[in-house]
């Protein structure tokens, strides 16, 4: 195990683990890097069980760049099957170039997406909760992921659907909610001259 | 109260940000808190911009076309006392003249959400001047040339929204800048990032006029294949520079870019069958619009190119390189001017400055 770190839940629990997987919270990034005499960081507003789902999307994404908010693609040094021995230069346009031929890269890339797809499919309780450490975190992939989550239940339905998924109290009265959906139906209504 | 109702407005803009208009439209009918969030904030775009046009004339409705579903809809237009022509847009909306005034009077308009106000009257009323629009928050707009009484204006104004509540003038323009930007009215104009507004007279042969904001100086740029071109029109590109998209006989065009050194560096090119689908192969008769109906719209990520709205289109992203949009059918025969704009439901806060 490289070198390590301890994070401490909200209520109490510690968890230590790689700093490549802690530091993609650019926040616990910078409270590390302020030299901390015991290298415990405290997380209050983050309790163990989201936390340790938190660590389980960092870990999963230790290794990889940022798929969701850069796009990247995978540098030759970190291709599973390179394994670092690509020559010519690592500027980023030969990164790029690297991973549109490499097979063994774009296959790591889509398996990533594929498993974070399954990791935001789950209540929309745990999206919230996940949204908001993401936020607090500042972890870039994961409030991707979980803004895709809470997305991919609104797109497609209708208020009352949304409404059931989201726990939303419907304030509306019939008669205000035709309003605004008849303030927008066009959307719905492509233009047949 | 669910949790979904308290969360912070950021977080739950960002969550709108992912979805399509339509999406956004039925979350705001869930409940009173996602409606106010939706209204008030609008996260940066992900999506694609629609193509707008608007009927040259004025009409009942504009025109938005989703790239995203290949799908025209028809935004109704009836809300406005008066009917409007584009001029260009500024941000997530559109500004836009008076059609039925002689001289220009300017209004900003958003089709999505329904709203308009009018900017000031300028300093000096004239017909037919060149617009420039500086879009930084809040934005600005630059007014040059135009006829006045029985001669051409030459004094140039700025308007900065938010600021002041009326034109200030800029100075004095070199008559002959004067007269080309009148006779031959430029559509769009490009802020570029070396501080200057570009546009391009709409006849052959093309040139292109440049004013330094900081110094206040005219120069003129020769166009590319000036003496060729059937069609030509600028584009912002990336890095703020000048982009200029132009097409010849033979179904020839290039997109190119304004180096440091006044010099074109061609970007792109287009392959001559796709080229030719769009605006024909041989040179038209004298008189015949071949020039004219080729329309151009593009932002730093995309260009559009078509002849009538609604039937094919030509697509260049910088990425994808070249493909063909498939048309549906004529959307509007009658002459339109189009722009890229966001969609957007939020209410605008440019809507409300002090008037």
């Amino acid at each position: 195990m490289g070198k390590t770190i301890k994070l401490i839940s909200g209520d109490g629990e510690m968890f230590e683990v790689e700093e490549a997987v802690a530091f993609q919270s650019n926040i616990i990034k910078s409270l590390a890097d302020e030299d901390n005499a015991d290298d415990c960081i405290p997380l209050p507003r983050v309790d163990s069980q989201i936390l340790s789902k938190v660590l389980e999307f960092c870990r999963k994404h230790a290794n990889s760049p940022s798929v969701h908010t850069k796009f990247a693609a995978i540098p030759s040094e970190l291709c599973p099957k390179h394994d670092g021995s690509a020559a010519g230069a690592s500027s980023s346009e030969s990164s790029s170039a690297h991973s549109e031929t490499c097979r063994a890269c774009y296959d790591a890339v889509m398996k990533l997406v594929q498993w974070d797809l399954e990791f935001v499919k789950v209540d929309l309780d745990l999206i919230h909760h996940l949204l908001k450490a993401a936020n607090y975190l500042d972890i870039e992939d994961l409030m991707f992921m979980a803004v895709e989550g809470a997305a991919n239940a609104i797109r497609g339905n209708n208020p009352e659907e949304i409404r059931k998924l989201f726990d939303l109290e419907n304030d509306f009265t019939p008669e205000e909610e035709k309003e605004i959906l008849k303030e927008y139906s066009w959307l719905d209504d492509p233009f047949e001259p | 109260m669910g949790m979904w109702e308290v969360l912070p407005l950021d977080l739950l803009a960002r969550v709108f940000s992912f979805l399509p208009p339509d999406s956004v439209a039925r979350a705001m009918a869930a409940c009173k808190h996602w409606l106010a969030c939706a209204r008030s904030r609008a996260a940066a775009p992900r999506h694609a911009p629609w193509l707008i046009a608007l009927p040259a004339r004025g009409g009942p409705a504009c025109f938005a076309h989703d790239p995203a579903l290949n799908r025209w809809h028809a935004l109704p237009l009836d809300f406005l006392p008066c009917p409007l022509r584009l001029v260009a847009p500024v941000g997530r909306s559109l500004l836009c003249r008076l059609t039925a005034s002689s001289d220009l009077r300017l209004v900003l308009l958003n089709p999505f959400t329904r709203q308009f106000r009018h900017l000031p009257d300028l300093a000096t009323p004239r017909r037919n001047p060149a617009v420039g629009v500086i879009y930084s928050s809040p934005f600005s707009v630059i007014v040059a040339g135009g006829a006045s009484g029985s001669g051409y204006e030459p004094k140039v104004e700025l308007y900065e929204d938010g600021r002041v509540d009326r034109w200030e003038s800029l100075g004095p323009m070199p008559v002959e800048f004067a007269v080309r930007l009148t006779v031959w009215t430029p559509n769009e104009s490009v802020h570029a990032g070396d501080g200057a507004m570009y546009w391009m007279t709409s006849a052959r042969a093309y040139s292109v006029m440049g004013f330094d904001l900081r110094r206040r100086t005219w120069r003129e740029v020769k166009a590319p294949m000036a003496d060729q071109l059937e069609w030509a029109a600028l584009v912002r590109r990336p890095n703020r520079k000048l982009g200029l998209v132009g097409g010849a006989v033979g179904g020839q065009g290039t997109v190119w870019e304004l180096t440091d050194k006044d010099a074109w560096a061609a970007v792109a090119e287009v392959p001559a069958k796709l080229g030719q689908r769009i605006w024909g192969c041989r040179k038209e008769a004298a008189g015949a619009a071949l020039g004219g109906a080729v329309r151009c719209v593009g932002d730093e990520r995309t260009v559009y190119l078509f002849k009538d709205f609604g039937s094919e289109m030509l697509v260049w992203e910088e990425e994808r390189g070249w493909r063909l949009m498939e048309g549906r059918r004529r959307v509007s025969s009658t002459p339109i001017k189009a722009a890229l704009l966001h969609p957007t439901l939020s209410v605008a806060e440019i809507f409300h400055a002090s008037m």
